[in-house]
C-alpha cells in the first residue's frame, strides 16, 4: 500500500511541505565536504591503525561502535576544534602499542563526503551517514590520560 | 668482620622455633611444586591450622603456669572455640564443594560439553540452547532425577529413583520443551528446575586427586534469555563460588554473528560475576577447521585470532581485571566427536553401534583413513575397529588436551576458591580472639605495676584519642570526594549547573587515587562509571536495530542485547515495527520523517492509526528498554559492588596497619569480610517517555467559485461564468512524524537526564556505605580498646609482679605471645 499517495493532501497553500517526498526530478548531485571525525575509543580498539594511514568505512563503524565519545566537525570547524585538543586534552604518550587495554585513545579522521555526519549525535545515525565512497585517512592517534576528561567537554559522550 | 652478639635462653627458643617453621613452609612449598595433587594442599592448610592449635596449647600450658585461676574461664573458653573453629576447618576442608559451572554462546555445544563431562547422553542437546532453565546434575553412585515444582509448571515434577540415562534425558526433553512452547503465552511460567544425581565421568575418569569428600557438581547454566526467572537467578548467584567453562562456538563465520557471539560471552562472563580468572574457554567444534586445505595453519590462526578477541571484548568491558584477562586460559575441543568416542566404547552394542552411525554420518572427515579399512555398514564394523574410530575421534577432537586443561584449571583455582573463606571463617570464630587475648594479656599484665598501670591508662586514653582523630581524618579522606560529587550532581539535578555527571565521577576517582592508599587500586574502581558506557550500548544498540527495522522495512531485532529481554515484550514491539512500516513509516519517512496533514476521513484514519502505533512504539521500546537496562544493571551493580569491597578492603587494611602503629600489641584487626560487606542493595530506577502530538489544525482548501464576469473576448457585452479559486478553513489534524533520528535523539537525552538521577543513587549510596563503614570501624577499633582496658584493669587488680618476675617471665612471655598472633596472620597471608 502506498501510504504516501493516500495521505498526500492536494495543495496546501498554508504550509508547504518540507519534504518533498514524491519529487519526481533526478537528485542533483551534490558536492559533499570533507568532514573530521573525533573519536575516543578504548586501546583494545585500535588494533593496526596507524597516523596518516587509510582506514576504510567498516573500521570506522566498528570504531563508532565501541567509542566512548564522538564529534563530527566540517573541516573548516576543525581547526578550532584540533586548537581547543591540543590545549586541553592530557595525553601520555605517543607510544599507544605498548599502552595497556585499559587506556582510552584519541583519534581523528578526515573523511571526504562526509558531510551528512556533521553534528550527529546518535551513533547509528553517524553510522549512517558515513559515505561509501570517500577517502578516509587517520590524521592523529594519542593516549588520553587514565580519567582525564578535560578537552572532551564538547563531544558527545555515548 | 663479624659482630658477635649475645642472646638469651627464649630469644634462643623463639628462634628455633621459627627455623623450624621456616623449614617445615620450604618442605612444602617443595612438595607443592612436586606434587600437583590437590587433596594435598587442603592437607597442608589442614596441618597448618593443627599446628596453629598446638602452638596456642603450648601457649596455653605456659602462661598459666604464671597467671591466677581468675583466667582459667576466659582462656578455657578460647580453647573450646577455637576447638569448634578448628572442627569445622577441618570438615571444610575435607568436605568441600567443587562446583563447574557450563555455560555458553548460542549453539556451542554446551549441553554436549556437560554430557562429555557426565560421559553420557543426559541432558537434551536440541533444546537447551533455547535456554530452558538451569539443570544442576550431583556426583551420585544411584541414578535419580527431580523435577523440581516451579510456578505454573505444565510438565511433571517429582522425583524419579534408578532412572535410566535415556529416561533422565526424555523426562527433562519433555518438560523443556512444554517450557518453550509456552512461554510466549504466560509471560510468568518459571523455567523448569531439575536436578539429576548422576556418576559422571569428570570424577571418575579424570584424576583430579580431590580431598576424599569432596562434593563435585556441575550446573548447566541456561543461556543468555532467563529474564527475570528467579529459579534460574538463584543457580546463578551459586555460581560466584563456581568454576566455569564457557563454550564459544568455532563454527560461526559470519562476522556479523560472530561479533554477536562475542559479545554473548562477555555477558555471560558479567552474568557470573567475580574475575573471568577462573573461567575456561572453550573453542568448542574445533573439528570444522580440518576440511580446510590449509589446515592445520587455518585452525592455528582461528584460534589466535578468537583469544585476541574474546581478551579484548572481556578486557573493554571489564577494565578492572585486566591483569587476569591476560592470563585467560582458552582450550580447543569439538565436544560432539569427543563424546561420541565415549558412547561408542561402551558396552552396550546398540548404543555403540548408535553412536558408530553418528560418527559416520557427521564426522567422516575425521576417521577418513580408518573408514577405508572399515564395512560400509557400521553394524558391521568389529570392536577392533569400534576401538580404532573412537580412539581417532578422541585425538582429533582434543578431548585429551581438554581433559588435562581442566584438570590442571581445577587444580590452579579450586583451592583458591574455598581455601580463603575456611580460613576467614577460623579467624573470625576463633583466631582473632586468641590474637588478641594473647598480645592484650601479656601487655597488660606488664603495665599491671600500679605505678604502670597509671601510666598505661593515660596511654590508652592517648590512643583513643590519636586513633580516633587517624580513623577521622582517613574518614574524612575517603569521603571527600563523594561528598563533592554528590554537591555536583545536585546542582545537576536542581539545574543550577551543567557539569556532566559521569566526568565529575571520573574526577572524584582521580582524586581519590591521587592520595595514599588508593593509589594501589589502580583500575579496579572504573566501574563506578563504567555502567554509562554499558547503559549507553544497550540502548544505543536497541535504538539501532528498531531504527535499522523502520528504515530498511525489514524488522530484525536479533542483537545481543534484545536477546535478554523479555521474548514476548520483543515480539509485541516486533508487530508494532511490522505495522509502522506496513503503514508506510519506512524508507525516507523513517530516515527524514515528515509533516502531515490529513484532510479526509480516509487520511485522518490513517493518520491517527499512526500516531497510535508510534506512540505504542514508545510504550514497547519503553518496555523492551527498561527490560534490557535490568539486566544490564544487575551485571553493572555486581560491579559497582565488587569495587566498593575493593575499595573498602585497601581503606581498611591501611586503617589496620595504621592502627596498629599508633597502638602496638593490642592486636587491631578489622576484618574484611565483616567491614567490607556492603549492606544495602543499590538499586537503578528508569522510565522514558516518548511519543508525537497530532494537533487539531486548520487548513484552507482550494476551492472553484463561480462568479459571473465580463470578460474581453465577449466584448464586456456578455457575462460569462468562470470560476476562481477561494479558500475555505477547514479542520485537519497536523502531525508532524518525528524522523528515526528525531525519535533516537529524543530517547538519548532522556537517557542523559537519567543519567544524574542515576549518579545521585550511587553517591547517595555510596556515601551511606562509608558512614556504615566508619561506623562499624568506630565500634571495632573502641571494643578492641575497651577489651585491652578491661585486661589491663583485672591484671592491675590480681598480678602483683617484682621487677625481676616481669623481665624474667613476662617479658618472653609477651614476644611468644605476638610470634603466635604472627603465626595466625600468617596462615591467611600465606596459606
Amino acid at each position: 500500500m502506498d501510504w504516501r499517495k493516500l495521505l498526500s493532501p492536494k495543495k496546501n497553500v498554508e504550509e508547504p511541505r518540507k519534504i518533498q517526498l514524491s519529487d519526481s526530478s533526478p537528485p542533483r548531485q551534490k558536492v559533499l565536504k570533507p568532514v573530521a571525525l573525533y573519536l575516543v575509543v578504548p586501546a583494545s580498539e585500535v588494533g593496526n591503525l596507524r597516523e596518516n594511514n587509510q582506514i576504510n568505512v567498516s573500521d570506522i563503524e566498528k570504531l563508532i561502535d565501541n567509542s566512548l565519545y564522538f564529534l563530527c566537525t566540517s573541516l573548516e570547524n576543525a581547526d578550532a576544534t584540533q586548537q581547543h585538543l591540543q590545549q586541553h586534552l592530557e595525553l601520555t604518550t605517543k607510544i599507544f602499542i605498548t599502552v595497556s587495554e585499559q587506556r582510552e585513545l584519541y583519534i581523528r579522521i578526515n573523511i571526504n563526503n562526509g558531510e551528512e555526519m556533521i553534528g550527529k549525535k546518535v551513533p547509528y545515525i553517524l553510522k549512517r551517514n558515513l559515505p561509501h565512497d570517500g577517502q578516509c585517512i587517520v590524521k592523529e592517534l594519542a593516549c588520553i590520560r587514565y580519567l582525564s576528561v578535560s578537552g572532551l567537554e564538547k563531544f558527545n559522550r555515548v | 668482620m663479624v659482630k658477635l652478639s649475645f642472646i638469651d635462653t627464649t630469644q634462643l627458643k623463639t628462634l628455633t622455633m621459627l627455623l623450624q617453621l621456616a623449614i617445615i613452609e620450604r618442605l612444602q612449598q617443595k612438595y607443592r611444586c612436586m606434587s600437583s595433587k590437590i587433596y594435598t594442599i587442603f592437607e597442608e592448610v589442614e596441618f597448618k591450622v593443627k599446628l596453629l592449635a598446638k602452638y596456642w596449647n603450648n601457649f596455653y600450658t605456659e602462661i598459666t603456669e604464671h597467671l591466677p585461676d581468675t583466667y582459667q574461664p576466659e582462656m578455657q573458653e578460647l580453647s573450646s572455640k577455637l576447638e569448634e573453629a578448628l572442627s569445622k576447618v577441618v570438615d571444610g576442608l575435607r568436605n568441600p564443594t567443587l562446583t563447574l559451572a557450563t555455560t555458553g554462546t548460542t549453539s556451542s555445544g554446551k549441553s554436549t560439553l556437560v554430557n562429555l563431562l557426565c560421559g553420557a547422553e543426559i541432558v537434551p542437546v536440541a533444546v537447551s540452547e533455547m535456554s530452558a532453565g538451569a539443570v544442576t546434575i550431583e556426583y551420585s553412585k544411584q541414578k535419580s532425577l527431580i523435577i523440581h515444582e516451579t510456578p505454573g509448571a505444565l510438565w511433571e515434577s517429582g522425583e524419579w529413583r534408578d532412572i535410566t540415562e535415556e529416561q533422565i534425558y526424555q523426562r527433562l526433553y519433555e518438560a523443556m520443551i512444554s517450557y518453550i512452547d509456552n512461554r510466549a503465552k504466560q509471560p510468568n511460567l518459571a523455567s523448569p528446575q531439575s536436578t539429576i544425581f548422576y556418576p559422571f565421568r569428570l570424577l571418575k575418569e579424570s584424576k583430579l586427586e580431590l580431598p576424599q569428600g569432596t562434593r563435585v557438581r556441575i550446573l548447566d547454566l541456561p543461556g543468555l534469555a532467563y529474564v527475570g526467572d528467579e529459579g534460574n537467578a538463584n543457580v546463578i548467584k551459586q555460581c560466584r563460588e563456581a568454576l566455569c567453562i564457557v563454550t564459544y562456538n568455532s563454527a560461526e563465520t559470519d562476522l556479523q554473528k560472530v561479533k554477536s557471539l562475542l559479545q554473548e560471552v562477555v555477558q555471560q562472563v558479567k552474568d557470573l560475576g567475580g574475575s573471568p580468572a577462573r573461567m575456561l574457554f572453550v573453542l568448542n567444534r574445533i573439528d570444522v577447521f580440518r576440511a580446510d586445505r590449509n589446515w592445520p595453519e587455518t585452525e592455528n590462526r582461528f584460534v589466535e585470532n578468537a583469544i585476541r578477541s574474546i581478551k579484548n571484548e572481556l578486557n573493554e568491558q571489564l577494565k578492572e581485571y585486566t591483569e587476569e584477562i591476560e592470563n585467560l586460559q582458552v582450550v580447543k575441543l569439538s565436544t560432539w566427536p569427543a563424546l561420541l568416542s565415549l558412547q561408542i566404547q561402551t558396552y552396550d552394542e546398540i548404543y555403540s553401534a548408535e553412536a558408530c552411525k553418528k560418527a559416520d554420518n557427521n564426522f567422516n572427515g575425521l576417521i577418513e583413513d580408518i573408514l577405508e579399512d572399515l564395512p560400509r555398514k557400521t553394524q558391521n564394523w568389529s570392536r577392533h575397529d569400534r576401538n580404532r574410530v573412537a580412539e581417532a575421534l578422541w585425538r582429533k577432537s582434543y578431548a585429551e588436551e581438554f581433559q588435562h586443561n581442566l584438570k590442571e584449571h581445577i587444580t590452579q583455582h579450586f583451592p583458591q576458591l574455598v581455601i580463603p573463606q575456611i580460613i576467614e571463617r577460623f579467624n573470625l570464630e576463633a583466631g582473632n580472639a586468641i590474637t588478641e587475648w594473647a598480645t592484650q594479656t601479656t601487655k597488660a599484665i606488664l603495665n599491671s605495676s600500679q605505678e604502670r598501670y597509671e601510666q598505661e591508662c593515660e596511654n590508652i586514653l592517648q590512643i583513643r584519642l590519636a586513633l580516633e582523630r587517624f580513623l577521622g581524618i582517613s574518614d574524612t579522606n575517603l569521603k571527600e570526594p563523594f561528598e563533592k560529587l554528590d554537591t555536583k550532581v545536585k546542582q545537576v539535578i536542581a539545574k543550577q549547573s551543567e557539569y556532566d555527571v559521569i566526568h565529575c565521577i571520573k574526577t572524584m576517582i582521580s582524586d581519590l587515587q591521587k592520595g595514599e592508599p588508593y593509589h594501589e587500586l589502580g583500575v579496579k574502581l572504573s566501574p563506578f562509571y563504567l555502567w554509562e558506557i554499558e547503559f549507553k550500548k544497550g540502548i544505543n544498540q536497541v535504538l539501532e536495530a528498531v531504527a535499522k527495522s523502520l528504515e530498511t522495512g525489514r524488522v530484525d531485532l536479533d542483537s545481543p542485547n534484545l536477546k535478554r529481554a523479555n521474548l514476548l515484550n520483543i515480539s509485541l514491539l516486533s508487530n508494532n515495527l511490522n505495522r509502522l512500516v506496513n503503514l508506510g513509516y519506512t524508507d525516507d519517512v523513517a530516515k527524514e520523517g515528515k509533516l502531515m496533514e490529513a484532510r479526509n476521513e480516509q487520511d485522518k484514519n490513517k493518520l491517527k492509526q499512526l500516531n497510535e502505533e508510534l506512540n505504542e512504539l514508545a510504550i514497547h521500546l519503553n518496555i523492551v528498554i527498561e527490560d534490557v537496562l535490568k539486566q544490564i544493571s544487575a551485571q553493572e551493580l555486581n560491579r559497582i559492588h565488587q569495587a566498593v569491597s575493593e575499595l573498602f578492603r585497601c581503606h581498611l587494611s591501611y586503617l589496620e596497619k595504621e592502627a596498629n602503629k599508633i597502638a602496638p600489641s593490642i592486636a587491631i584487626r578489622f576484618p574484611d569480610s565483616q567491614l567490607s560487606q556492603v549492606n544495602s542493595k543499590l538499586t537503578f530506577s528508569f522510565r522514558f517517555r516518548s511519543g508525537f502530538a497530532i494537533t487539531k489544525g486548520t487548513w484552507k482548501e482550494e476551492i472553484q467559485v463561480a462568479k459571473k464576469k465580463r470578460t474581453w473576448y465577449t466584448l464586456w457585452i456578455g457575462k460569462k461564468t468562470i470560476y476562481e479559486p477561494a479558500y475555505e478553513t477547514r479542520s485537519s489534524d497536523n502531525a508532524k512524524l518525528p524522523s528515526v533520528e528525531d525519535l533516537l535523539t529524543g530517547w538519548i537525552i532522556q537517557a542523559k537526564e537519567e543519567e544524574s538521577e542515576i549518579v545521585n543513587q550511587i553517591s547517595l549510596w555510596l556515601l551511606e556505605q562509608i558512614d556504615c563503614l566508619k561506623k562499624n570501624v568506630d565500634k571495632i577499633q573502641n571494643d578492641i580498646i575497651d577489651r585491652y582496658q578491661e585486661r589491663l584493669d583485672k591484671a592491675n587488680q590480681e598480678i602483683t609482679l617484682d621487677y625481676e618476675k616481669q623481665r624474667n617471665v613476662w617479658q618472653p612471655m609477651q614476644q611468644k605471645a605476638q610470634h603466635l598472633a604472627e603465626e595466625f596472620y600468617r596462615l591467611e597471608k600465606t596459606w
